[in-house]
């Protein structure tokens, strides 16, 4: 049997959440690893890499180098094909995130995390003094460790966490890189109907010159085996006939509620793991900054003399709760009526948007008209946000 | 005949998204080098097979006979 390696902090996953983390737990003067089981940070890239600039300056200052689009507008399309501009409703970018993963993970090693690329962990359990987290290629031992796996959070199960998803809770999601000329500049495109998306939708976000990040999730208590993936090529071969398509890959997106407690003992979740996403929009980069940045500097700062006081790292969930934490269980609960929305009802709200075209256009708007027809779902969206 | 229901992965097609453990209700898959079925723990709810972003997962009637020799190998 080897010896573990010993560290103070050990982060679990490299992806936004985990890399931000371990870059806060070791300016915070910790002894911190970083522990990924891919090779490359950032690849490949599992995502439609827009995020809001808020989601950015609360967290990460932003690279100039990162951007590949900034995004002026969202778009949406009914499923008979009626589409719905809302101006101003986006200030944000689309981002290179291997490149931003990369830069990020070089930050955190010059401020004196130890990274370990290609290393699963496998098993994590409770030993005198922290937690021994065991992998193929070895083990580590710390007093605390940062969970941020992404979707499959399965250490946090072995730890007590209920993170494994209900099919209702989750999106199967396909996405591509895709170069055709009908692509919209400064825009996020979205389609919504059964035909695209079943339970989901398609997204067409532009990520600079005339390419563009196409992908779609569908929800997962109506999904088959395989469908995101047929569905997303037939997608862009009707709407971008003859489109250069690449880096075709795959991922899961949770759509549950977050997973409180975020801490148990010295064990903190973070990012998708915890299941952090905003589940309208899709968006959990900003979350993952932010969870990653709070519970790396709390886990810092919770050493006294040495010792991680486990009390201490408490003050994450309540950073989390208050900033994010509400707006991510009405996401929630939005999305728990908008999956009920037949595809006649989406054709009517955008119909009567459009026929009204000085009316006010942001999703606010959007939201009131499409309530308005259905006043009893108006009721029960108040009570589910309550 | 009786047979018993288990978790294939086609390995070709599998992107490795992980998605699949996240929904596996009994902890039964992992990923280290690639994906693997813990079959003493799956109970064949087919939540997995169902989500898979590219149809990499599938559920097999073995007979018993094959399971066994299946399981001899797995050991």
């Amino acid at each position: 049997m080897s010896i573990p390696r010993k560290f103070e902090i050990a982060v679990i996953g490299g992806g936004p959440a985990g890399i931000v983390a371990a870059l806060h737990a070791a300016q915070g003067g910790r002894k911190v690893c970083l522990i990924d089981r891919k090779k490359i940070p950032g690849y490949p890239v599992r995502c439609g890499e827009a995020i809001g600039l808020k989601g950015f300056t609360q967290s990460v200052s932003l690279k100039p180098g990162w951007i590949k689009s900034a995004i002026k507008y969202m778009k949406l399309v009914s499923p008979c094909g009626i589409s719905v501009t809302v101006p101003n409703s986006y200030e944000g970018y689309v981002v290179d995130r291997e490149k931003m993963e990369t830069d990020m993970t070089a930050d955190a090693v010059a401020a004196g995390a130890e990274f370990f690329p290609g290393t699963s962990i496998l098993s994590i359990a409770q030993i005198n003094g922290g937690y021994e987290c065991k992998g193929s290629a070895g083990s580590f031992s710390a007093q605390c460790v940062i969970l941020a796996e992404g979707i499959e959070s399965r250490l946090g199960r072995s730890l007590g966490w209920s993170t494994n998803l209900s099919l209702g809770d989750v999106h199967s999601c396909a996405f591509a890189r895709v170069a055709h000329n009908d692509i919209e500049p400064e825009a996020c495109v979205f389609y919504l109907g059964s035909s695209h998306a079943p339970g989901g939708y398609v997204w067409v976000f532009h990520r600079g010159g005339n390419t563009a990040n196409v992908g779609l999730g569908v929800l997962g208590s109506r999904c088959k085996g395989g469908m995101p993936r047929e569905l997303l090529l037939k997608f862009i071969n009707e709407r971008f006939p003859g489109a250069a398509v690449s880096d075709l890959h795959c991922a899961g997106v949770p759509m549950g509620k977050w997973k409180k407690p975020l801490v148990r003992n010295g064990v903190m979740l973070v990012g998708d793991a915890a299941r952090m996403m905003n589940c309208v929009s899709g968006a959990g980069i900003g979350y993952a900054l932010f969870s990653g940045k709070a519970a790396g500097t709390v886990a810092a700062q919770s050493f006294i003399g040495g010792a991680c006081k486990y009390e201490r790292l408490k003050t994450y969930q309540k950073q989390w709760a208050s900033f994010y934490g509400k707006q991510q269980l009405r996401s929630f609960s939005l999305k728990e009526v908008m999956v009920t929305f037949k595809d006649d009802f989406l054709d009517d709200v955008a119909r009567s948007i459009t026929k009204d075209p000085d009316g006010k256009m942001d999703i606010l708007s959007i939201f009131i008209k499409a309530f308005s027809k259905r006043p009893l779902l108006l009721l029960k969206v108040i009570r589910l946000l309550r | 005949m009786f047979g018993t229901v288990m978790i294939e992965v086609n390995l070709e097609k599998c992107d490795e998204c992980a998605t699949c453990i996240g929904v596996c209700p009994v902890d039964a898959i992992m990923l280290d080098k690639s994906i693997a079925v813990d079959r003493a723990r799956c109970v064949a709810c087919g939540n997995c097979v169902a989500v898979c972003p590219v149809g990499a997962l599938s559920l097999q009637i073995a007979s018993d006979k094959t399971t066994s020799d299946a399981q001899r190998k797995h050991r």
